[in-house]
């Protein structure tokens, strides 16, 4: 079941980045994202490839926007606005399992 | 039979092939069965690729429980290919020109075994000069064949032309391919250098394109160093440019331009994304801006390879290779 939150600040729900038939390339930082079987990808700055590493573990959107807000020193509001276009976008990929 | 080299494979064919004779013992044995007047229907099997424009179908492969397949070129061509794939039945469309056996073989089944060997294939021409080799990457009629005649004009050694395999990634190392370039017509008028009445080096192809031979040599134990790829922009406007793509743009790019377009099967396309990731984290990847003919300027191929060599030195994104 795919997860979608519409506000990644009170998110409690659990959600992982699929891995199963998907391959990834990390170059310079940013990431591309292949599903193998619908040939569709996936492109990330650095910021979404720190996003994409954790969700290699079921975590929540909280912990998401914490860990952005830790990492680059931005205000809470916009790490919570990036974590959810970041997980609406692997959503819309099929990219995302809860 | 004749033992033929190219993508670093021996092709034994019972027809005429537009590739360097060897000897040897062939990897691959490909026999000419007769003419049919239409293709049949196809058997049931797993889809491996298949690749279709609008109403335009143009080629499917097929695998069979049995493990063999069928590589269909709607309207033109069948290639059985058995479960070593070592050997293959080609079996024509009746009324195709003489010499369509060779093109489809060259290009359409050396890619398909390319791929199927585990190679990165990439739809691209290279050549090589003073030891340093570079790639034209791009759709059909983008520009690659074009590009590689004319640096061929200038002295460099053709590396193969449409189809170029990866067959090494430490460091990245393509094989030889074909030995000569096909030009469509307007392309023919290339630069000063460039003889069109050598009746032993350009002739007409089956595909009516013309022919011309850049290297007659090559085995399939050579391979040369990649140092750049190329995606030809041509342009009207007397840019001569080579603009660099960051490493993601690059992968996408070397993806988007496979020689077999279609894949469905995800072990061919995991494969590809491998190789095309370590390719573009050790080989730049640019966008290649170059004033366009006909007519070319006499001096075209020189700049062009002074700007591609030049840019082809910068550092890879990864160190140590």
């Amino acid at each position: 079941m795919v997860l979608l939150i519409s506000d990644p600040t009170l998110g409690v729900h659990v959600m992982r980045i699929k891995t199963e038939g998907v391959s990834w390339q990390e170059i310079d930082g940013e990431l591309v994202i292949l599903d193998l079987n619908r040939s569709v990808y996936l492109t990330t700055n650095a910021a979404g490839a720190e996003l994409a590493k954790l969700l290699l573990k079921e975590c929540t959107a909280e912990e998401l926007a914490n860990a952005l807000v830790a990492k680059y020193e931005i205000p809470r509001e916009q790490a919570s606005a990036d974590v959810q276009a970041f997980v609406a976008e692997l959503a819309d990929k099929k990219l995302l399992v809860g | 039979m004749t033992v033929y080299a190219a993508y670093g494979m021996r092709l034994s064919t019972d027809f005429p092939m537009a590739l360097p004779e060897v000897g040897g013992r062939a990897d691959v044995v490909i026999t000419r069965a007769s003419d049919t007047r239409e293709q049949p229907e196809l058997q049931n099997g797993a889809i491996l690729l298949d690749y279709a424009e609008g109403d335009d179908h143009w080629y499917t492969v097929v695998r069979h429980a049995d493990g063999s397949l069928i590589f269909r070129i709607f309207g033109l061509c069948d290639f059985d290919v058995d479960v070593t794939r070592t050997r293959v039945t080609l079996r024509l469309l009746a009324g195709q020109a003489d010499g369509m056996a060779s093109i489809v073989t060259v290009g359409a089944l050396s890619a398909l075994l390319s791929y199927l060997s585990g190679h990165g294939v990439l739809h691209a021409s290279a050549v090589t000069r003073d030891g340093h080799t570079i790639g034209f990457i791009g759709r059909s009629g983008q520009g690659k064949s074009t590009l590689a005649a004319l640096l061929c004009t200038a002295g460099a050694e053709l590396v193969t032309d449409d189809v170029l395999p990866v067959v090494g990634l430490d460091p990245v190392t393509v094989a030889l391919g074909s030995s000569e370039v096909r030009l469509r017509p307007m392309a023919a008028t290339l630069a000063p250098g460039l003889d069109l009445d050598d009746a032993d080096r350009e002739r007409a192809s089956a595909d009516r394109r013309r022919l011309v031979t850049f290297r007659k040599h090559g085995s399939p134990e050579e391979c040369r160093r990649l140092r750049a790829l190329f995606i030809p922009a041509p342009n009207r406007d007397n840019r001569l440019e080579m603009q660099r793509l960051s490493g993601r743009d690059a992968l996408l790019a070397v993806m988007s331009y496979p020689r077999l377009m279609g894949w469905r099967e995800p072990a061919v396309l995991q494969r590809q994304f491998a190789v095309a990731g370590a390719l573009v984290k050790q080989v730049p990847v640019f966008v290649a801006h170059v004033p366009w003919g006909p007519p070319f300027q006499s001096d075209v191929a020189n700049a062009v390879w002074a700007a591609a060599t030049d840019r082809a030195r910068e550092p890879a994104l990864v160190s140590g290779r």
